[in-house]
């Protein structure tokens, strides 16, 4: 009889785990295993997480402004960065088009600094589509974010 | 008592982690977005007849159309419905499952909570919980192939022959392979489980003949064929056109492959979806735990069905003949050769989910066999030996593993649906949004409320996830 334990221990272990976290999830919203920690809109963006980048600014959260990036573009660092600079450190086209799509600003004020900051970080895709719709830009004196 | 209690908990902790996976984009906005307009149900299940040169699935056309009134009358809570009508029957399954297996003593209760999580860890299981279009078809067969089996096994009567043929009326008319009902019902008479009465299996038998003459003879229907989907191909991934490019000519090698793939699967956890991808690892130099962990698990849980189908019960009979082991033998044979146009781990997940049930049995009877002093004196069946129960125990924390990877895999999914929404409404194309004002409601609502639920990237889950639960 005593061996019994054996067999069910693990199994029992991880259902109890993961039930205890799924009723903290249906009732309180909050899993207690594996919970989305909070981000800022530019961290989103450096995660590539869609879906919370669209629900902050559905919140009124600005994608112009700068915030706080920890352990993402420079691990175990805080990168203040735009939502913009933060999709060029992914070097994902896709996450710089959704900032855009969203309503993050870009014009000839902030084009030089995004494309020599795409330059430095090989995000080639972006900085080829600025070039094209901004023309080549020259790099000589710019201050890069990180 | 405990069995029913043990069940809830792997069913609540399947709930919860089902239910925070956003609606998903692919395969299943359409879909919702085609329910309103229609405007009723029978006008769905009529609209799902005409609207496919391959399928035939009205009742999908149906419950989505339910479910979207469902969220309409929760005042616009269509993530409730559809989410939790998903997380509901992953719940029902769990308790089906546990009522199939009759655990009663303590020796039950462990066998069972080995066989819950071979049935939550397996390959199979996870994909008719990570997708949704917007309900999934792969967990509604299953669901009602596991009734099928319970009423082949019940006392019988004429309640249990009606509610068996509206079983496969219901699942045929859902997916193709509701045909797997009918096998299900088949098997268990054969095995001797007469719960299912011989003429309701004969109209059982009509009304599969009448469903495959509408189907192909008045609807004129084709099935899947070569090249609508990938599928893996030794340690390759064939794209369509590397399958109509290869295989154009003789598709059979390629369908005999798929389906004796598919059969594999289940019994090894490997190839996945028709790729051996721990050949691929291996070239690659990445062979990581999840290899083993899930190869191991699946072998000896393999090896430990075989042992009991093939050995012989207290009556001296071949323990194969037992309906639950030549249930799943239909089952796993049928559910791979539905498969030959394509591998993909949740088509196969019924008889993943059998699979389980066999695993039941056998560690069942392996935890009651008597030791060899025991037998050699002559003694009842009380432990088994120390090693034997370790042989388990280690089989048994394997799967554990593999079921908290399932729930790993499901944080996963959940961040990939509530990505999708992005690239739906987009702001800068507002000139390819809806004209239609409820249609433009609802799709903004799904997706804000897809996008309000909070679910982890990537980047804040354990680095070590993937080589121990997989990539996906």
């Amino acid at each position: 009889m005593k061996a019994l334990w054996a067999v069910a221990l693990a199994p029992c272990l991880v259902a109890l785990t993961f039930a205890a976290s799924g009723v903290a999830a249906l009732l309180g919203d909050r899993p207690l295993v594996w919970r989305a920690r909070p981000v800022t809109l530019s961290e989103a963006i450096a995660n590539r997480d869609q879906g919370e980048v669209v629900r902050q600014v559905g919140t009124g959260v600005s994608l112009d402004g700068r915030y706080d990036v920890y352990d993402v573009i420079k691990r175990g660092r805080h990168t203040p960065a735009t939502p913009l600079e933060a999709a060029i450190a992914t070097r994902e086209d896709y996450m710089f088009e959704l900032g855009l799509a969203y309503g993050a600003h870009l014009g000839p004020d902030n084009a030089r600094g995004l494309f020599c900051l795409a330059e430095a970080e090989k995000a080639t895709d972006i900085r080829d589509a600025l070039r094209e719709k901004f023309g080549p830009q020259d790099c000589a004196g710019v201050t890069l974010p990180w | 008592m405990a069995a029913w209690a043990l069940g809830l908990v792997f069913a609540i902790g399947l709930a919860g982690s089902v239910y925070r996976i956003p609606i998903q984009v692919t395969d299943a906005l359409e879909t919702i977005e085609r329910s309103l307009t229609v405007p009723s149900l029978p006008a769905s299940f009529a609209s799902g007849i005409g609207n496919s040169a391959s399928m035939l699935r009205p009742l999908r056309e149906v419950r989505t159309k339910l479910l979207v009134e469902i969220g309409d009358a929760l005042g616009g809570r269509y993530d409730a419905a559809f989410r939790g009508y998903h997380a509901l029957c992953g719940v029902v399954l769990v308790l089906l499952f546990v009522g199939m297996t009759s655990a009663r003593t303590w020796t039950d209760v462990t066998a069972l909570a080995f066989a819950l999580a071979v049935l939550t860890g397996m390959h199979t299981f996870s994909g008719m919980f990570r997708e949704a279009y917007p309900t999934n078809h792969f967990l509604t067969i299953t669901t009602y192939a596991m009734v099928t089996c319970a009423l082949g096994r019940s006392r019988g009567g004429w309640l249990a022959d009606v509610a068996a043929v509206a079983c496969l009326v219901v699942s045929l008319l859902t997916l193709e392979s509701g045909v797997l009902v009918f096998v299900v019902a088949v098997a268990a008479a054969v095995a001797g489980a007469r719960g299912i009465s011989r003429p309701a299996l004969g109209v059982m038998a009509l009304v599969l003949a009448g469903y495959a003459f509408f189907r192909v003879g008045y609807l004129g229907l084709h099935t899947a064929g070569l090249g609508e989907h990938a599928t893996g191909l030794w340690a390759a991934q064939l794209s369509p056109s590397e399958q109509v490019a290869r295989f154009g000519a003789n598709p059979l090698p390629l369908y005999v492959y798929t389906v004796v793939m598919s059969g594999l699967s289940v019994l090894l956890s490997q190839p996945s979806a028709g790729q051996w991808t721990v050949a691929e690892a291996w070239q690659h130099g990445g062979l990581s735990p999840v290899f083993v962990v899930e190869m191991g698990s699946s072998a000896l849980t393999t090896a430990l069905i075989a042992w009991y189908a093939f050995g012989r019960d207290t009556a001296g009979r071949r323990r194969w003949r037992d309906p639950v082991v030549a249930v799943f033998a239909a089952v796993l044979v049928t559910n791979a050769a539905v498969s030959w146009a394509y591998a993909k781990n949740e088509i196969i997940g019924t008889a993943g989910v059998f699979y389980a049930l066999a695993a039941f049995a056998a560690a069942r009877a392996w935890l009651q066999q008597p030791t060899s002093a025991e037998a050699a004196a002559g003694k009842p069946p009380r432990w088994p030996a120390g090693a034997a129960v370790a042989l388990l125990a280690l089989a048994s924390t394997a799967w554990a593993v593999r079921d908290a990877g399932l729930h790993f895999k499901l944080r996963h999914t959940a961040f990939v649906s509530r990505s999708e929404w992005a690239d739906v409404l987009r702001p800068n194309e507002r000139d390819r949004w809806p004209a239609d004002p409820r249609r433009l409601g609802v799709v903004s609502r799904l997706k804000a409320e897809a996008v309000a639920t909070p679910v982890p990237p990537p980047a804040q889950m354990p680095e070590w996830g993937e080589s121990w639960w997989g990539e996906e």
